[in-house]
């Protein structure tokens, strides 16, 4: 046994000296902050097996990880462009799912096992009643000072889980309003995001020819915007990169109408369409736009009026195409020129 | 001819397995009658899987395993490797296994024979009926194929002599799993860890009947407890290996289901270890143990059913069977049935001995067990939830790397403390003044240590605290150890080496304990270099480019095509000097194409170093370039040493138990 004045001596070299470590770490310059990888490290790779996008050596994550380092360049914040992914990719993706919702109770039910087995170990300590167990197998004095020992140490131990998970929440705190969270059931839907970032996404995945679809969503809707132009160009690389026939369909019928609409070329934009219409026949869409170009490119009022009509036969027709289908029936089967 | 010397070894493994059900559980049981049930179990069961293995090596297509997982072109050992690569030939292998355990089981019971032995005999052979009957079922390795296309097998019959069509050739394993040579190795440790697991379970449920919960059946399982978690250590190490040297993403460890399946019964399985120590010394936690043991034996269940069942995807995970169904009712049956056995005998097993204080080797235990069935839990808990959640509203959900490592790195470190302190209090109750005083001189080591690091290799938090409580941890064993024998060799007047070798081989099992617990710490040491310090970063490189990476000069030299029996190699030459452009080594990272799969699988090149590896990912390659992913994982030799080393304790004190043959435990 060492004196008492070693022993003090001792312990205080070692505070000192803890100390010492601490000082040293605290005043680290603060690590070159990777944004880039922490946020990369939120996601998960949407065609691997739960692996993070910053981890995955696969293409779609390397695509998400530079639209990732591209959104940081903006100035965008983490939040922002976690849930752009999100939104274009699915929301399940999150691999840290928030406390809240759904998986509120994935992050509860530890904190509940610890208080649960911290009673349980607690009650392994208590001294047993008089009449199970002879007075000198446990005498009173250690079996409150251990209770106590037990309690002191089952409110550090859970105060302590509580103070990490609250840190956490912190760091992740996100503004209420914003209704993305790590519960899938929000499945891409074009509609609601910008041109921009559907075009970001599209760019980022150029290779991928699974984007097809998304890049036929946006350039229906640059070609329902009259941005012929943009829409051109994305037209054309869905028909590179293998489409289903019903994408490569959609793609031919609107490029036809697009280079009659734009450059006045009324028979090419006609053979465009019929190809369209040998991989998808009676289009509705496709036979209204190639009367279109019959009736406005080439004067025949008559062909025109015959396919409109077979147009107005076919069932499930969307509102407000049958009414610009039946006007202009009205108008060609009268003989008068389009407008 | 393979087919019918496989299902006969089936049938008599399986009839074998009745046996011992019947003679086990009868009032005065015949040991040479059991001795008969446990061999047919044993050859039945080696049979079996000799067939199936024999029929890989002779290329016997008319078998449907054959012919949907071997391939002429694959090389010798993934050959015998496939024998357990795929579902059916992984039930065969687990059969053995379990026969194997059952024949020690057995061996234990000629020695002492009694009831409790005879038990735990039935219960062995009624988990075999479970698996010898899958067997025949649904996971029948020897089916016959009937209609076959070029490149396996589309159609098949359960009976032998069906008339057979084999392919010419089949696909061959899983890529993934004939990429490297872990993979021969891996599963059977794991196997043998899951079904080693049974033996603890079958003694417990044997005691549960009979009404016997005294300490008989934890002494009688003790060295299959420690023998199973032993290789369920290694095998997990050598699963995170594999991970590393094959899935190319520099990582060890993601959380992933499969990885997690093998993890959950590990930390039941090693917070039973300690807590029956404490049964053992103070006969306390009666009911505990078995609550443990039965928790780790439904979670290898559980896990065989994750891994198997296709219910998460992951390599392991083979095409969609009925065994999951099967898996999840037998997981149901051994839940229910030994809970309700449980509690019909919770009233013999109170009133139990109360413990005095926390303050003692065996409040040290508890805290222990508490940090590792906390630890499980979280791991099952997010292991599950996504599964089950899907499954009740459809809501999908990722669970992963985030979640598991917030809650995961304090509980670590938690443990690590209770490490820390537990081995030097003495059982009953410690004097906090004295133990204080034992812990100066590894915390002083620790700061030390934790103060070099910090000055030498990172400032990073993490880092630091890692360095600090890990040497803390492996510093109170040393210190422990050191002091021990000087006292003994003070008395002696022996040299202080003397007094080492008397401690370490007289009380082998504490000091193998000690070993593993210094393995956790290395192991947790190379976890926090390797997770904070790696740097990451990919590169386009054209013939002749040089890059600077992490002290490295990486030039691109030339790519490479070349064509083996079994696949196609397409990959780069790199290579790599040091600053100062002396030549280090020449990597070659790359790609390789199994048969028609077209996709290849990417094959990291890794350079190790005691400081850390340079890992070399391909990710591209053409006519022009190379996208190269560039890693470091420092430190990250830390982390298979350690794993190896905890594995190193459970030999050790296993080896040291044979050679003295079940030494003073219960004294």
């Amino acid at each position: 046994m060492p004196s008492p004045s070693r022993r003090t001596g001792s312990w205080l070299a070692l505070a000192l000296l803890a100390v010492a470590v601490a000082m040293v770490v605290v005043t680290a310059p603060p690590p070159a902050e990777d944004r880039a990888q922490a946020i990369g490290s939120q996601v998960r790779c949407p065609v691997c097996q739960g692996e993070a996008i910053v981890d995955s050596p696969s293409e779609t994550a390397r695509n998400m990880m530079d639209l990732v380092r591209a959104r940081i360049d903006e100035g965008l914040t983490d939040q922002q462009i976690i849930d752009e992914l999100l939104t274009s990719y699915g929301g399940s993706l999150l691999l840290n799912p928030p406390a809240r919702g759904a998986t509120l109770w994935l992050w509860l039910a530890p904190l509940v096992a610890l208080g649960v087995g911290t009673a349980m170990v607690a009650r392994r300590f208590h001294v047993a009643p008089a009449d199970h167990l002879p007075a000198a197998a446990a005498p009173p004095v250690s079996g409150t000072l251990s209770r106590r020992w037990i309690w002191g140490a089952a409110v550090l131990v859970l105060g302590g889980a509580v103070a990490v998970a609250t840190v956490g929440q912190f760091q992740q705190a996100r503004p209420e309003d914003q209704s993305l969270s790590g519960v899938a059931g929000e499945d891409f839907d074009p509609d609601s995001v910008s041109n921009e970032t559907l075009e970001a996404v599209v760019a980022a995945n150029a290779d991928n020819p699974a984007i097809n679809g998304m890049r036929l969503a946006l350039a229906n809707r640059y070609f329902e915007e009259g941005n012929y132009q943009q829409a051109f160009g994305h037209y054309e690389i869905v028909l590179d990169n293998q489409p289903a026939p019903n994408e490569a369909a959609n793609a031919f019928t609107r490029l036809g109408w697009m280079v009659f609409d734009g450059n006045g070329e009324a028979d090419l934009g006609i053979e465009l369409i019929d190809r369209g219409l040998e991989l998808v026949p009676n289009d509705a869409f496709a036979i209204y736009l190639k009367g279109r170009i019959i009736w406005c490119g080439q004067g025949d009022a008559d062909t025109a009026a015959d396919l409109f009509s077979s147009v107005l036969s076919s069932t499930g027709l969307d509102a407000e195409i049958q009414d610009r289908v039946e006007t202009d029936l009205a108008a060609a089967a009268a003989g008068e020129d389009c407008q | 001819m393979f087919a019918f010397a496989g299902l006969l070894g089936i049938l008599i493994a399986l009839g074998g397995s009745v046996a011992l059900v019947w003679h086990g559980t009868r009032r005065q049981a015949e040991p040479s009658s059991l001795r008969g049930a446990a061999r047919f179990v044993l050859i039945g069961g080696g049979v079996a899987f000799l067939a199936l293995e024999a029929a890989l090596l002779a290329n016997d297509f008319t078998l449907e395993y054959v012919a949907n997982h071997h391939s002429r072109d694959t090389p010798f050992p993934f050959n015998l490797a496939t024998g357990w690569a795929a579902l059916e030939g992984s039930i065969v292998l687990w059969g053995l296994v379990l026969a194997v355990f059952t024949w020690g089981v057995l061996r234990r019971y000629l020695r002492e024979p009694s009831r409790l032995g005879a038990g735990a005999l039935a219960v062995m052979g009624a988990v075999g009926i479970f698996f010898f009957g899958l067997q025949l079922t649904v996971a029948d390795p020897f089916r016959i194929c009937v209609d076959a296309v070029a490149n396996g097998c589309v159609a098949s019959s359960p009976f032998p002599w069906a008339a057979a069509i084999a392919p010419p050739n089949g696909p061959g394993p899983n890529p993934l799993l004939q990429n490297h040579i872990l993979m021969a190795v891996h599963p059977p440790m794991l196997y043998l860890g899951y079904v080693g697991l049974t033996v603890p379970f079958a003694y417990a449920i044997s005691a549960l009947a009979l009404g016997q919960p005294g300490t008989d059946w934890l002494r009688l399982s003790r060295r299959s407890s420690l023998l199973a978690w032993t290789f369920l250590s290694i095998g997990i190490v050598l699963g995170a290996w594999w991970a590393y040297e094959v899935l190319s993403w520099g990582g060890y460890w993601a959380w992933d289901p499969v990885e997690n399946a093998s993890f959950m019964p590990w930390l039941i399985a090693t917070a039973f270890l300690h807590s029956s120590l404490v049964q053992l010394r103070r006969q306390a936690l009666q009911s505990w143990n078995f609550v443990l043991v039965i928790t780790a034996f439904a979670l290898t269940i559980l896990g065989t059913f994750l891994t198997r069942s296709g219910t998460v995807a992951s390599v392991h995970s083979f095409t969609q069977s009925a065994i999951g169904p099967v898996l999840l009712g037998f997981l149901f049956l051994v839940l229910v049935g030994s809970l309700t056995l449980f509690a019909a005998r919770v009233p013999m097993l109170e009133p139990q001995a109360r413990l005095e204080t926390l303050v003692s080797r065996e409040g040290g235990f508890l805290l222990n067990n508490l940090l590792l069935c906390v630890y499980a839990f979280v791991v099952v808990a997010g292991t599950l939830y996504p599964i089950v959640l899907e499954a009740v509203t459809g809501a999908r959900v990722s669970v992963g790397e985030p979640f598991f490592n917030r809650l995961a790195v304090p509980l670590s470190f938690g443990l690590l403390l209770a490490m820390g302190v537990g081995p030097l209090l003495p059982w009953r109750q410690a004097d906090p003044v004295a133990v204080a005083d034992r812990l100066r001189l590894p915390v002083g080591i620790a700061l030390l240590a934790g103060l070099i690091a910090a000055v030498t290799i990172s400032r990073l938090g993490y880092v630091v605290l890692a360095v600090v409580i890990g040497t803390y941890v492996i510093a109170v064993a040393v210190t422990n150890l050191v002091e021990r024998s000087s006292k003994s060799s003070a008395i002696r007047g022996e040299p202080l080496f003397a007094g080492v070798r008397r401690q370490l081989t007289s009380e082998p099992s504490f000091w193998a304990g000690q070993l593993s617990h210094c393995g956790v710490a290395l192991t947790v040491i190379g976890l926090a270099l390797a997770a904070n310090l790696g740097l990451q970063t990919d590169v386009t490189m054209a013939p002749g480019d040089t890059v600077d990476f992490g002290g490295y000069e990486l030039t691109y030299r030339s790519p490479f095509l070349f064509t083996e029996p079994n696949r196609r190699v397409q990959g780069a030459t790199i290579a790599v000097a040091d600053r100062a452009g002396n030549p280090v080594t020449e990597l070659a990272p790359r790609a390789n194409y199994f048969g028609a799969d077209t996709s290849g699988i990417t094959t990291p090149a890794v350079h190790s170093t005691w400081k850390g590896d340079l890992y070399l990912t391909l990710l591209n390659i053409d006519g022009e370039g190379i996208l190269l992913r560039l890693n470091t994982s420092p430190g990250i030799w830390l982390l298979w040493m350690g794993g190896l080393t905890v594995g190193a304790g459970g030999i050790w004190s296993l080896s040291a138990r044979r050679r003295t043959r079940e030494p003073s435990l219960v004294a």
